[in-house]
């Protein structure tokens, strides 16, 4: 690890660590809390879309299917937090696969849409398959993490929790970026056909992002049911994948570091811009426009190209005594 | 000993028969010329041996192991490597990276490993940057390995696909007009190179090219296709005296007229 990234990854690890004594004990807690469970759901993106290519929807229904696995684990089977998220761990990688393998063949906007559907069938059978599910109406009443006789009922105490895996996360996606298997991911999103030519196996690969990207997600959604005690169709809806691409995209489809950026001030953005009422929706999508458009590698691209600018204006002499053209 | 060894291999685009009925022997060891008019199913061949395309019919031996119809990965884990006519580098991978990859086939460190950092897997991943930078010093640009590959010159861009090509360590290098847009002093040192790769190194090599003096100097043997099919086999020598080859080049015309 370079020096760059051990000071900007300890500089962060500083500030999310503070950040609960800085906040307001009820809704400002939470939001942290939903911010970093986000963190997780484009963690799980960004080893889909930004390294290996893939754009998929299919994020928010394995966050879902992660819920009701915890859920059901715990509540009628009685199992302990570990169980549940093993369990929901276990449960995202099998759908991971299942959906991987067929959908996997198909390119690009078919692939899409199939995962559209997918992300849809999951939340309907979430709402009707009741014995199971509750229906509409939900699970309730899931016990709080517990570590052995360690309890983490308190809001500031399961932030902790989810930030020990956001960490973990973190650390095996910067991993996996610089290792064998990263590499080949970042081949087969650049050039699928010379990627398998050079020895890649393009379909195990795409099926191994896709299933990370799945258990990401059942993470998520074990760590959102045991924050918020409850589950229901209603917090699987297509609107949070919109928002989780928008996540990995703003902050920066090729940067660890830019994705947590980005699920953090997309969380907090709705916050800020609540002052401006019905006009709302519209400033907010003009302000990911905008980033779409002069950022396409998204915070963590633009604040690269910042610190680029500034090295060159830093040493101007050199060009001058070079005596070139100033090219 | 024979290294790669076609026999019969045909495929048809819709009616039209790309290669016909091909047979196609390399010695190990050789450079082998492989030449023709254009549209006479060269990069075909070269797709079909390299797994890009399946046959409709035929068989194709590398080392004695049958290829034909099997996924490229899988003919490059056996020991087939290639180069593009048009490069197809990684854009957004460095230079480095372009090259470190292609080490995927002959490293084994798997999801747990990497997540955890084992010794074992820490010392690949130093052995497959050595691998990759030997790889680059080959082609001679080391000093480029930081950069992105769009960056470089067109020749460069060339040689980085040797590079990459030559480190999945291949017992056969397939290279599909390498000289293509080079200049006279890019092509001599490109000559070298690949005289490098198959004297030093003892790789096999197919050379696709259309520059007669890099394949005249270059190969030990050539196979000459015209339609789809070959019309003559034999050292450069006698492939220049044959007289399929000078009618497929030239035309009928010109051979009445030189007698």
């Amino acid at each position: 690890m370079d020096r760059r990234s051990i000071l900007g990854f300890s500089g962060a690890l500083l500030v999310l660590l503070v950040l609960p004594a800085l906040v307001s004990a009820g809704y400002g807690i939470q939001l942290l809390n939903m911010a970093l469970i986000f963190s997780i759901l484009a963690l799980g993106f960004f080893v889909l879309f930004g390294l290996t290519g893939i754009f998929a929807v299919s994020q928010v229904a394995f966050w879902g299917l992660g819920g009701y696995a915890h859920a059901i684990l715990t509540t009628r089977y009685h199992w302990p937090f570990l169980g549940g998220l093993l369990g929901a761990m276990a449960v995202t990688a099998v759908a991971g696969l299942l959906l991987g393998l067929p959908t996997l063949k198909l390119r690009n906007q078919y692939l899409t849409m199939a995962t559209i559907g997918f992300a849809e069938a999951v939340r309907i059978s979430a709402n009707n398959f009741d014995k199971l599910t509750g229906g509409p109406n939900g699970i309730g009443r899931i016990p709080a993490p517990a570590l052995g006789s360690l309890v983490l009922n308190t809001p500031v105490s399961k932030y902790y929790l989810s930030l020990v895996f956001v960490v973990l996360i973190v650390g095996g996606l910067w991993r996996l970026q610089r290792s064998r298997l990263g590499r080949a991911m970042q081949a087969v999103r650049d050039d699928e056909l010379a990627a398998e030519a050079m020895g890649v196996h393009v379909t195990r690969i795409k099926v191994l992002a896709f299933v990370l990207s799945a258990v990401a997600g059942g993470i998520a959604g074990s760590l959102y049911a045991g924050l918020s005690s409850f589950v229901s169709p209603d917090a699987f809806t297509l609107a949070v994948a919109v928002q989780v691409t928008a996540m990995v995209m703003i902050g920066g489809r090729s940067a660890i570091g830019g994705v947590v950026a980005g699920a953090f001030l997309l969380t907090y953005l709705p916050e800020w811009l609540r002052d401006f009422k019905d006009w709302y929706m519209a400033i907010y999508g003009l302000g990911l426009l905008v980033i779409l458009i002069f950022l396409p590698e998204g915070l963590a691209g633009g604040a690269r190209r910042l610190a680029d600018r500034l090295k060159r204006v830093k040493r101007p002499v050199e060009n001058v005594a070079l005596g070139g053209g100033g090219q | 000993m024979t290294l790669l060894q076609v026999t019969g291999l045909t495929k048809l685009f819709g009616g039209v028969a790309a290669v016909t009925d091909l047979e196609l022997l390399v010695e190990k060891g050789e450079i082998h010329g492989l030449i023709g008019p254009n549209g006479s199913g060269k990069t075909t061949t070269l797709n079909l041996i390299s797994g890009l395309y399946t046959p409709d019919k035929g068989e194709i031996l590398l080392d004695g192991a049958p290829i034909a119809r099997r996924r490229p990965s899988y003919c490059t884990r056996m020991g087939l490597a290639r180069t593009f006519q048009n490069i197809r580098l990684f854009p957004r991978l460095s230079v480095l990276d372009n090259v470190a990859m292609a080490r995927h086939s002959r490293t084994r460190a798997n999801l747990l490993e990497i997540f955890l950092g084992t010794p074992a897997q820490r010392r690949e991943e130093l052995a497959i940057r050595a691998a990759a930078e030997a790889a680059l010093e080959l082609v001679g640009l080391s000093q480029r390995a930081a950069d992105r590959p769009t960056d470089l010159p067109y020749g460069a861009q060339r040689r980085l696909e040797i590079a990459r090509a030559m480190a999945t360590q291949p017992k056969l290098l397939l290279l599909d007009e390498p000289a293509a847009g080079m200049n006279p002093t890019e092509k001599r040192e490109l000559l070298g190179l690949i005289q490098r790769i198959n004297g030093e190194l003892g790789v096999t090599v197919v050379l696709i090219e259309h520059d007669m003096n890099v394949v005249m100097s270059a190969c030990h043997q050539i196979t000459v296709l015209n339609f789809g099919a070959r019309i003559a086999s034999g050292t450069p020598a006698e492939v220049r005296r044959d007289k399929a080859v000078i009618e497929a080049y030239l035309g009928r015309g010109h051979l009445s007229a030189a007698n």
